[in-house]
């Protein structure tokens, strides 16, 4: 047996975790819709998503495009064993943004690497914006 | 039963700042326990097997890590998380062996493997009288 040595810290640290997971897991269904966290970028030309999905590989996730909305879905799957401490994600997740502007479907990149997903999603031309010559008369 | 020591007590508040813009995060962590011995599974995303670093002392196991992926940190319209710093250590107990205490980090995810020392499984008799 190892040694558990209990302090506050410990407490609201354990609180913290189990707070995380009903949050990112619900309650009932099983699928969560607000994992993984993402951090989104807009510039003039492009959005561009990240999100914060360890252990995953480009095999356990889906990419989705639909006019403006990306959905992001996929499974994080464990290793059958005798758990002491499960405070990681598990199971399905399936999250979905909608953005403001077209995007060009046939230009999303999306890579994954060491657990953080890149999504880059160019806007498109006529979505940009354009500086208007002003004809003087 | 994993214990946390001293070292997680000032990094518990999920969020640290310290210098500059980085923050410490306490990582989430799976720990199985089998025959054979415990493994932990860390989540330090953005991380890799230049950035962490996993030390052993006096039956402390102690983790950090560093994200080092490339960030896109400017013109965010919605920021949920922060490529961060990751610590956290764990008491173990006597039964484990420090020397085969071995680890390794895939897709952000660092597991360190805490082997159980081979005498600890033997059933010693005790001679009642």
């Amino acid at each position: 047996m190892l040694v558990r040595s209990n302090t506050l810290w410990n407490d609201l640290a354990e609180v913290q975790n189990e707070f995380d997971r009903l949050f990112r897991w619900g309650f009932s269904d099983g699928v969560s819709s607000h994992y993984p966290p993402v951090n989104i970028a807009e510039n003039d030309d492009a959005y561009t998503v990240q999100a914060r999905v360890p252990g995953l590989t480009k095999d356990d996730i889906t990419i989705e495009l639909e006019g403006r909305q990306l959905k992001i879905s996929g499974e994080h799957k464990r290793v059958e064993a005798e758990y002491a401490r499960e405070e990681r994600a598990n199971g399905r997740f399936e999250r979905a943004f909608t953005f403001r502007h077209d995007l060009q479907t046939d230009k999303i990149e999306a890579t994954v690497k060491d657990g953080i997903l890149t999504v880059k999603l160019p806007k498109a031309e006529e979505a940009k914006p354009r500086k208007i010559e002003i004809v003087a008369k | 039963m994993f214990g946390l020591t001293k070292k997680q007590e000032e990094t518990a508040q999920v969020e640290k700042t310290s210098a500059g813009a980085d923050v410490t995060y306490v990582p989430a962590v799976d720990i199985t326990e089998g025959e054979a011995g415990y493994t932990i599974f860390a989540d330090v995303p953005g991380a890799n097997k230049d950035s962490v670093s996993v030390t052993y002392d006096d039956g402390v196991v102690t983790l950090k890590a560093q994200s080092v992926a490339e960030a896109v940190s400017s013109d965010l319209i919605r920021r949920e998380f922060r490529f961060a710093n990751y610590e956290r250590a764990f008491r173990v107990s006597d039964d484990v062996d420090a020397d085969k205490i071995s680890a390794e980090i895939a897709n952000g995810v660092l597991q360190i493997t805490l082997p159980r020392k081979a005498s600890a499984k033997k059933t010693i008799p005790v001679a009642v009288k």
